[in-house]
């Protein structure tokens, strides 16, 4: 094919991603450092100013990154006995995969509802614990850095779960057949099958934390409005239109995710 | 392995299958419910909640404007995306990394960057307001990355040969196109298309920055009540989406074989 056809074959996708997606990311950049209200006053940092300079945004920013690491990290810990559990009890592959990438394809509002119904002061969790622990308050999950991580922690474990299936499933069969014939179970798992999957480990880690860095509508439905992170600022300072605050905090979000992203697709294509 | 420990073992997924499945079961319970508020355990079972979503004139409106959404999202996408993909696997295009980089981005980047970027677009510079158009447009950008990388990756699998034979045989290019790589290639952009049109259709983030009083989707329409209001009849919708999400998963079982491809974003 000649770079012309491609480049006219590429035409349609520009005609769509120009307009609708690469001119608005130059502009809300430009929208950051314009002074709020006028045109022609210049441009200037202040909004990135007063978000680095205020207590309050960078307890929203330390928020944003420390929920998405220990989501991450509790995920990788709760998934890697999981998908080495799966790859040695093969005929229950299939359907415990299934019960843990159901949730994939439900609507985000749809699963949380269920958590939100599930952590109410009167639900099912909470008639649980005050059936273990008579007397005590109900747990006030809901409106909570506890209920968000739940949640959270519920909605990205399948993506955990699958890229660390997916690169267990690659280490060649003989390799742990051999193992086997050599070691006890437990060493097995930590001196062959661990550092054979860390790409997939590292995958499902870095998109886990992405994505819950970057989570709108989790911590907005379980906060509460009560639960601040980057994104749900940026929401807030939306509908106040005060869209040069708004457009800072997104800049500030998008230059701390990029990296991760660029190091999701690196793991990607570094996996087997 | 002792006997003790493969019964923690077996405790412990079923414990992780239970919490995966759990907030989806109590809203399908809870749906059923025959109280006037949400309680548990419900006192009894019917399906007045499931009779109200019917009665619902909103909800109904709002159903139906996502399924345009992504349907007209999936085709312009699809028109986008497949040519895109031929490009990037068969033109020895310059950067085609970075090409590449961006045609998958717009899943990699925040919801509420791209949702907030487009807001301003439209108010600023275009100086109009958010609508049915606009929404689609928004939607047509999340929904090229899957056409992309489906159409891509059934591309790269194709025998090249097959393509070769039928060029000399003398078909031009359109025909080679129309005749030999595209039926090879439709089932995965088919698959890839279902997926963007799910992905269109459960989105909330960027749905939610350029919702109008004319154009608010489903998710948008639930989003809004889930963080005012509790009533049962939100259940009964939850539990709605739960049955479409799980027959979509049936679906694409059916279609693109037991690979999951990774979905991106929330």
């Amino acid at each position: 094919m000649t770079r012309r056809a491609g480049l006219l074959l590429l035409a349609p996708a520009l005609l769509l991603l120009l307009p609708v997606f690469l001119v608005p990311l130059v502009i809300i950049a430009e929208t950051s450092i314009r002074g709020a209200g006028s045109l022609d006053s210049g441009w200037t940092l202040a909004a990135y100013r007063q978000i680095l300079s205020s207590r309050y945004f960078l307890t929203a920013l330390v928020r944003t990154f420390g929920l998405g690491l220990s989501i991450a990290t509790l995920n990788t810990v709760l998934a890697t006995p999981l998908a080495w559990w799966l790859i040695r009890n093969p005929r229950w592959k299939l359907p415990v995969t299934a019960l843990v990438a159901a949730p994939l394809l439900v609507n985000v509002v749809a699963r949380l509802e269920g958590w939100q119904l599930l952590l109410s002061d009167s639900g099912p969790v909470n008639a649980v614990l005050s059936a273990l622990l008579p007397g005590g308050q109900p747990v006030l999950f809901l409106g909570s850095t506890l209920g968000v991580a739940i949640a959270l922690l519920h909605i990205m474990l399948p993506y955990v779960v699958l890229a660390l299936l997916a690169a267990m499933q690659a280490i060649d069969p003989t390799v742990l057949d051999a193992a086997d014939t050599l070691a006890r179970p437990g060493r097995v798992f930590w001196t062959v099958a661990l550092p054979l999957s860390l790409p997939g480990l590292a995958s499902g880690f870095l998109l886990a934390f992405t994505l819950a860095s970057a989570s709108f509508v989790i911590p907005a439905v379980i906060g509460g409005g009560r639960f601040n992170t980057f994104p749900t600022l940026i929401y807030q300072d939306m509908l106040a239109l005060n869209t040069p605050r708004a457009a800072a905090l997104a800049m500030c979000l998008l230059a701390a995710l990029l990296p991760l992203a660029w190091a999701v697709r690196r793991t990607r294509n570094a996996a087997p | 392995m002792s006997h003790t420990g493969r019964w923690i073992g077996r405790i412990y997924v079923l414990a992780v299958a239970g919490f995966s499945v759990s907030p989806l079961l109590i809203v399908i319970v809870l749906s059923f419910g025959a109280d006037d508020f949400v309680v548990f355990p419900p006192t009894g079972f019917s399906l007045r909640w499931y009779g109200a979503l019917l009665r619902d004139g909103e909800l109904a409106r709002s159903l139906a404007l996502s399924v345009e959404v992504a349907a007209a999202a999936a085709v312009i996408g699809l028109f986008a995306g497949v040519p895109a993909a031929l490009a990037l696997d068969r033109a020895r295009l310059p950067g085609r990394g970075i090409l590449q980089a961006i045609a998958l981005s717009p899943l990699l980047l925040p919801e509420v960057l791209i949702g907030l970027a487009l807001l301003q677009f439209i108010l600023s510079t275009l100086e109009t307001s958010p609508s049915f158009l606009t929404l689609v447009a928004a939607h047509a950008v999340l929904v090229f990355p899957f056409i992309v990388q489906f159409a891509g990756a059934a591309l790269v699998g194709l025998n090249l040969e097959i393509e070769d034979a039928a060029r000399t045989l003398g078909a031009h290019p359109g025909r080679l196109f129309a005749q030999v790589t595209l039926p090879a290639i439709a089932p995965s952009v088919a698959a890839g298309a279902l997926f963007g049109f799910i992905f269109s259709f459960d989105n909330v983030a960027i749905s939610l920055f350029l919702a109008s009083p004319g154009a608010t989707t489903l998710p948008v329409t639930l989003y809004e009540r889930a963080t005012y209001s509790n009533d049962p009849s939100l259940a009964a919708a939850a539990a709605t989406l739960i049955y479409l999400g799980l027959g979509a998963a049936v679906l694409l079982r059916r279609f693109s074989g037991p690979a999951v491809p990774a979905t991106v974003g929330q």
